[in-house]
């Protein structure tokens, strides 16, 4: 429909500093606009609670990582398996699918939007796959999408950095976003992928050489950080620090913020980065340097415990993850540019490390200065499911539900912790709807999303009120993307395509000589073929 | 690729002798399997009286991949089903025929129809009494007030002036025209010839009205009386029909190849000129009842068609078989075919 | 420049010469390449049984046999670009079908046990040290794979081995410290090893080697290569996985997709996607799109392109790399997603 009034929801619209006042939203040809006429169709939203449409802004739902990934699990699928959803009759065809951790793309698109999600960003693409990604992204129906490009491990990238050649290093990263038609820089363990490809596990300092002696994480982190600031990226740089998940990280963790410091940087799944040694929360860290250092951004990534799988271009800890596990494993070399590592893992709360490591993430959610600079995830697939999404925000919500289950986990390594120590926080709805909406939309520069002041893209959720937070979030009574009605009385009829979200800054076409060269010597596809065409 | 076709209806010869030379391997049902039916084709009998009904039940072990059908499978929409079952249908679908059958429906769509009723008009008119699967002209009669409408029959206001009919393929929505007639009509309204003439202004509205309104598709026919120049239409034929053999013979077209590529989209790049002679057909009618001696022979002499099988018996008044003339005009064409019909019937006699 | 679909290796360096509506020329194109361009010249006609029919009335015949088949199979042949797969999978979701594909099951089954270590070529191209050439003579079946990925280098080492599983099982355990081979002593002095195997001919040996190459990675790194066949077999694999979450033998029938890799496909209306070459001849097809459908035995048959070569969109590398396709004779056959797509719509349609 193209006219549409919301009616007397409790709106929260923290970008806008409204905070649960009874108003209308107006909605006309997929924007919200100021007024519609009075005999336009209504939705009765009073007594509901209406927010901007989600975004997820770190998920891993559509590279061909995450496609392995799936192929990986046919017993996950066989015990969730998804009919088609009975949309409105018309052109486009409902599709069956798969659920578990990694779902395919259908069941991916109807389920985030199930939950009001309207926008998702996959956080870590091989560039030379990108045209995987934006098939997978055309089935995911419903959600907007983008996804970072993998850079942190890429060949050339580091031969600029070897031959100090920061400005080709710049005009390189430009030229890639705008072929692969990616939305902004991804690294992942800066210069460990390239060293887990010379059987190389472990990065002990920030200045360990890769290879020459002047290529090392800090250079990659600085001269990334660097071309995305410069570019005027609307989300400069995403970066998966190096050593995740390694008790003591948190000094590499911070030492990769400092050397970032100044430019607008944003650090992933920070639970995983946040240990000190030999198993304890570092959260309290995170949340110091975040109160002092206004241009770093994070998400938490919390772990849910449950089945999950992890997903990430970090070989060298999902081969770690395999040996001590003993899981199956699938391993990717990626040629000249990064790797993946694929590991069926699940979170137990009987374990002493899943325990503490649940605890870290809602450390960093509750001693949070700033909940626009440090928003929701779960790195989905990696920390637990996007499902999870509501049960985590109840956690944040409800202080009592949260100490109850934090009675029950292992406490081995939990002494000394504040969430063990009691933190008595609950997260606002405001709050909420900023680290699920309008801080991550904030922190990817999506002016016209993640809230509801005119001129915003109409993507809008309505849930009803609930004392549970979890059912409220799990199950939305109506969801708008792009002023089409998608979920009505909590039921999906209708999956419009979504759009790509992508950027393509200027850059000086020269290096696309040096380039072709390199192509021609090095990569195995031919250059002219690495571009995409949407 | 030689595509298999099963013909079906009263009399599918013409039909037959087109789709053979157009390279379709023929399989025919009709009532008369003609000797030079079976010439062309490979024809399977009923086992009793002809009726649709009993062409359907026929067609159901053979494997034809496609069919099509002529007078008078548009009358009986259920039987044609049959016949179409697990085949491709060339021509018009049962749903089509049903509503272009409808007198009522085909006169809200052609104004210049005339009028059609169920009850007897108040006032006086000519008016005649038609059954509703009609066909050939049986069964019309000039209806008399006091006398009963029967129960499948309709009353048509009826119309002065010469019979005639527009031949032509249609698309579903466009047509293309095939040829123009004059029909030649006994006084009891029996079907008896035609003969080519030249174009008819505004015949061919009325195709595409046809067309567009019910979605013909293949070659089809529209019959009309001719009234003062205006061609008033009265009856609409969604099928092959018996004069469209004569567009075939003056102009070189093949009507079978045309009727399988409008049905499937395809319109000729065709327009019908006068030549410099004309043709028509005629039936010949057996004056008493007849035994055929050796009509072999005949099969070598063009201008004679739908011959019957050596020995078979006519009754007297029914159709011995076709015969041809070409002449400079209509007149002479007329004239020779109404010789040729006396001299028939006589020989065969 | 184009991309050529003959083998897995889909090299995309190929530059094709057309005159009058034919590939006279593909340079760079190794032997087997140019016999796949070679057949530029196509049919474009729809077949019912005997009769040759439009595109539409065609499609209007198979979807009539499918509405009312009560199970029926899609069957993905190769040569079909992304593009036409997905639409094929939706034929069979919307049908509520079987849909399976040319992919051997032992390989698939193998890595969803197991996992699985592997590289793109050009990282192996980059990188290893040692090659082995487990059971193949790529020359045969993969012309251009030694020549374009992995030419001969300073301290590249090529070990060509007609092993058998036990063989491979052997090494594995040699590796972790039971016993010794040869193999394995030569194996772990490697920076990082690549071994190749044919999956077509060699499904079964696939669990074996995913293990050996996952043992490796530990002493140093290796990588497993598994060769695949011509026209856009992974493609397959991918397109069915993220549309479903399985990538072959695939049950519809109950609405929502179920794995069944064992099962027989006890089905009554079998539709034939794509190249009738390498599909089992018990297949039986009813409905047959594809290249060359028209010729061969289906009773519905509709003719269309090559992924390649006359159809466009995206094929999938070997080693599961994506590439543009840029067929050189667009147009002169009808595009095979298209049809897929039409057909979709006149089942979904009553």
């Amino acid at each position: 429909m193209t006219v549409l009034r919301i009616v007397g929801g409790s709106v929260y619209d923290p970008a806008n500093g409204v905070d649960g006042d009874a108003r209308d939203i107006c909605v006309r040809d997929g924007k919200i606009v100021a007024e519609v006429p009075s005999d336009a169709p209504r939705l009765d939203a009073r007594g509901m609670v209406v927010m901007a449409g989600g975004i997820d802004i770190h998920a891993h739902v559509a590279a061909s990582s995450v496609n392995l990934a799936r192929m990986l699990l046919p017993e996950e699928h066989a015990a969730d398996p998804v009919l088609a959803p009975r949309l409105e009759p018309g052109d486009v065809i409902p599709r069956s699918g798969s659920g578990g951790t990694v779902p395919s793309t259908f069941t991916t698109g109807y389920r985030y939007a199930g939950l009001g999600y309207t926008t998702v960003f996959d956080a870590a693409v091989a560039p030379i796959s990108a045209r995987s990604t934006h098939a997978q992204f055309d089935d995911t129906p419903i959600v907007d999408g983008g996804f970072f490009a993998l850079l942190g491990n890429d060949e050339y990238l580091l031969r600029q950095i070897a031959a100090g050649e920061r400005d080709r290093a710049r005009d390189y990263v430009a030229w890639l976003l705008g072929a692969t038609k990616a939305y902004s820089i991804k690294i992942v363990n800066a210069g460990g992928v390239e060293l887990w490809k010379r059987n190389v596990r472990e990065i002990k300092s920030l200045d360990d050489p890769v290879g020459a002696a002047n290529v090392t994480p800090r250079a990659i982190l600085e001269t990334l950080a660097d071309a995305g600031n410069a570019l005027g990226l609307p989300h400069p740089v995403h970066i998966h620090c190096n050593n995740l998940g390694l008790p003591g990280n948190i000094d590499i963790t911070l030492e990769s913020m400092r050397a970032v410091g100044g430019r607008r940087a944003h650090f992933t799944h920070l639970q995983f980065q946040s240990y000190a040694k030999p198993w304890a929360s570092a959260a309290k860290q995170i949340a110091e340097y975040f109160a002092s250092h206004p241009e770093v951004s994070g998400d938490v990534g919390q772990v849910m415990f449950g089945p999950a799988t992890t997903v990430t271009a970090d070989g060298a800890v999902e081969y770690l993850l395999h040996m001590s596990t003993g899981r199956k494993w699938i391993n990717v070399d990626i040629e000249l540019e990064t790797g993946c590592g694929i590991v069926p893992y699940t979170y137990r709360d009987t374990a002493a490390v899943a325990a503490l490591q649940w605890v870290v993430g809602l450390e960093l959610f509750l001693l949070s200065p700033d909940p626009w600079r440090l928003v929701l995830s779960t790195d989905h697939p990696n920390g637990g499911s996007f499902m999870s999404y509501p049960e985590l925000i109840r956690l944040l919500m409800d202080r009592t539900y949260r100490d109850d289950h934090l009675k029950r986990i292992n406490q081995k390594h939990l002494a000394g912790s504040a969430l063990a120590d009691g933190l008595s926080r609950e997260y606002t709805l405001s709050e909420i709807a900023i680290i699920t909406r309008a801080g991550p939309a904030r922190l990817l520069g999506l002016k016209n999303k993640g809230h509801l002041g005119v001129g915003a893209e109409a993507d809008v959720t309505i849930y009803a009120r609930s004392s549970n937070a979890a059912e409220m979030f799990a199950t939305p009574r109506y969801v708008i993307k792009g002023g089409t009605l998608v979920v009505e009385e909590g039921q999906l009829r209708r999956a419009p395509q979504g759009s790509r979200l992508h950027v393509s800054p200027g850059y000086d076409r020269a290096v696309e000589r040096d380039l072709k060269k390199y192509f021609d010597e090095n990569v195995s596809i031919a250059f002219e073929n690495y571009p995409v065409e949407l | 690729m030689t595509s298999s076709l099963l013909l079906a209806g009263v009399s599918v010869r013409a039909f037959a002798e087109s789709a053979a030379a157009a390279g379709f391997r023929v399989d025919a049902i009709d009532a008369f399997g003609d000797l030079d039916l079976r010439a062309v084709a490979t024809f399977h009998a009923l086992s009793g009286a002809y009726s649709a009904k009993a062409v359907a039940l026929r067609s159901r072990g053979l494997c034809a991949t496609l069919c099509a059908y002529t007078s008078n499978f548009e009358n009986h929409p259920r039987e044609l089903a049959t016949l179409a079952e697990d085949r491709i249908l060339l021509g018009n679908a049962p749903e089509v025929i049903r509503r272009v059958r409808d007198p009522f429906a085909v006169a809200q769509v052609l104004p210049t129809a005339p009028p059609v009723r169920t009850t007897p008009p108040e006032n006086g008119g000519h008016w005649l009494v038609k059954p509703r699967r009609s066909g050939g002209g049986h069964a019309i009669a000039e209806w008399q007030r006091g006398m009963p409408i029967p129960r499948n029959s309709v009353l048509q206001e009826r119309v002065a002036g010469t019979p005639g009919s527009i031949v032509f393929a249609a698309d579903g929505r466009s047509v293309c025209p095939l040829g123009y007639t004059r029909q030649l009509v006994a006084a009891d309204f029996r079907y008896l010839g035609n003969i080519l003439v030249p174009p008819i202004d505004s015949a061919i509205t009325l195709a595409e009205i046809v067309t567009r309104e019910f979605g013909l598709v293949g070659v089809n026919g529209i019959d009309f009386i001719l009234n003062d120049g205006r061609p008033i239409p009265i009856e609409v034929n969604p099928r092959y029909t018996a004069a469209m053999e004569l567009a075939e013979r003056l102009y070189g077209i093949s009507i079978a190849r045309v009727h399988a590529d409008a049905c499937q989209g395809k319109l000729p790049d065709f327009a019908p000129e006068p030549r410099r002679t004309t043709v028509g057909k005629a039936i010949v009618y057996a004056k008493t009842t007849t035994i055929m001696g050796d009509t072999t022979s005949w099969l070598a002499d063009s201008s004679v068609r739908d011959i019957p099988m050596p020995g078979s018996r006519i009754q007297v008044g029914r159709p011995i078989c076709t015969v041809f003339a070409e002449a400079r005009t209509v007149a002479d064409c007329e004239a020779a075919l109404r010789r040729r019909t006396l001299s028939t019937a006589d020989v065969a006699a | 420049m184009t991309t050529c679909l003959g083998c897995g290796l889909a090299c995309d360096d190929i530059a094709v010469t057309v005159r009058d509506g034919r590939i006279v020329e593909a340079v760079n194109a190794c032997e087997l390449g140019v016999a796949w361009f070679a057949q530029g010249k196509m049919p474009a006609l729809a077949r019912v049984r005997d009769a040759g029919v439009t595109v539409p009335i065609a499609l209007a015949e198979a979807a009539r046999v499918l509405k009312s088949a009560k199970r029926p199979l899609v069957y993905l042949g190769a040569e079909l670009s992304t593009n036409a797969q997905r639409e094929a999978c939706a034929l069979a979701d919307v049908l509520g079908a079987m849909l399976d594909t040319v992919t051997p099951a032992e390989l698939v089954l193998a890595v969803q046990e197991r996992g699985r270590c592997s590289a793109t070529l050009g990282e192996l191209r980059h990188r290893a040290d040692i090659v082995v050439f487990w059971g193949l003579d790529p020359d045969h079946a993969y012309p251009r794979l030694r020549s374009r990925y992995l030419p001969d280098r300073d301290g590249l080492q090529f070990i060509s081995v007609a092993l058998s599983v036990e063989a491979a099982a052997l090494t594995r355990a040699a590796i972790l410290g039971h016993g010794t081979t040869p193999l394995a002593e030569r194996l772990v002095k490697g920076k990082y090893v690549a071994i190749v195997v044919d999956g077509e001919k060699r499904a079964d040996y696939i669990e074996a080697l995913v293990a050996l190459t996952e043992t490796l990675n530990g002493p140093t790194r290796a990588a497993l290569l598994i060769l695949r066949g011509g026209g856009n077999r992974v493609g397959a694999d991918s397109v069915l996985t993220w549309q479903t979450g399985y990538p072959k033998a695939i049950d519809f029938g109950r609405g929502a997709p179920r794995y069944c890799p064992h099962e027989p496909y006890d089905c009554d209306v079998t539709v034939l996607i794509g190249s009738g070459a390498s599909v089992p001849a018990s297949l039986s097809a009813r409905v047959h799109i594809g290249p060359r459908a028209s010729g061969g035995p289906a009773p519905i048959a509709i003719d269309t392109g090559i992924a390649g070569i006359h159809d466009g969109g995206t094929a999938v590398r070997l080693d599961e790399i994506p590439l543009p396709l840029r067929p050189p004779l667009p147009g002169v056959v009808p595009e095979t997603a298209a049809t897929i797509r039409a057909l979709t719509a006149l089942v979904r349609n009553p």
